[in-house]
């Protein structure tokens, strides 16, 4: 295991998939890399779909703030990134790009309606990751 | 991280990279593996169908011992009965396991859509986080 990708939200399940996730590169002395995914509006004409983007990307970065804070005292190597699209998607997509050979995502679904509108992130990285997915809750 | 890392096993390629990428974690983390195979028929049970699912489980159960011995792994192995998600979640909580590992077969998308796969389900299920192993190297399972 060299190159670990963490989907990081801000949330509370996402702060523990953080935590194995430095756990597990510290144990295999791999790469981490923290990707935080911006969703674009549905719809809305073009001058207010950037704007909202643009809103998107500095939500992310300051969401990655937090992941910062919680990595600053390690060790380890860490990566930064943010993307725009639909989440489970760009995750994929990232790991294909950068070569991840281990996803790690938070679960968010507690009742049974969370599960089926939330956790659907968690398994659609499942059913198209190109590696192993630890989905943490 | 974890004590002991619960494997699902069921003899099949993916449930194999689901063992070896156990088998390498717990040897970095100091882990003990145990590992379930779970007999379930999906039809009528007869009571002889019911003792071979059992004898075939052992079957695939009993060289992982010796596997995870070579590599200085401690490994527990059990048969268990029921629906596979559920005795897999049950399995977990009863042994305190820190992390569950299943495979996970890359199928076509019409079997997709018919059936949930046993991974998805024990997610949904799990005391504890679940890793997905990935699809074989070598482009099997």
């Amino acid at each position: 295991m060299k190159r670990i990708l963490l989907g990081y939200d801000g949330s509370d399940n996402a702060n523990h998939a953080l935590a194995f996730a430095a756990d597990l590169a510290q144990r295999y002395g791999a790469e981490l890399h923290v990707l935080a995914v911006a969703r674009p509006p549905e719809f809305g004409d073009e001058v207010e779909t950037e704007a909202m983007i643009e809103s998107g990307r500095r939500q992310c970065d300051k969401v990655l703030q937090l992941a910062k804070a919680q990595l600053a005292s390690g060790t380890l190597q860490v990566t930064y990134r943010v993307a725009v699209g639909h989440p489970a998607e760009q995750i994929v997509r990232d790991a294909e790009a950068h070569a991840i050979d281990h996803i790690v995502v938070g679960h968010r679904g507690h009742t049974l309606f969370e599960r089926w509108l939330i956790g659907s992130v968690a398994r659609q990285v499942i059913a198209y990751a190109p590696c192993a997915v630890t989905v943490v809750r | 991280m974890q004590d002991v890392i619960l494997v699902a096993y069921d003899g099949t390629a993916s449930a194999e990279q689901a063992f070896e990428t156990a088998l390498d974690l717990a040897r970095r983390g100091h882990a003990r593996l145990h590992v379930v195979a779970v007999a379930s028929a999906v039809e009528v049970e007869t009571h002889v169908m019911h003792d071979k699912l059992r004898v075939q489980c052992a079957a695939w159960l009993e060289p992982l011992a010796g596997r995870g011995a070579a590599a200085g792994v401690g490994v527990e192995v059990e048969v268990a009965e029921g629906v596979p998600p559920w005795v897999i979640a049950d399995v977990a909580r009863r042994v305190g396991a820190g992390l569950i590992v299943v495979g996970h077969r890359r199928r076509s998308l019409l079997r997709r859509c018919m059936e949930w796969s046993v991974a998805k389900r024990v997610l949904d299920r799990a005391p504890c986080p679940v890793l997905v192993a990935g699809p074989d190297p070598a482009g099997g399972a």
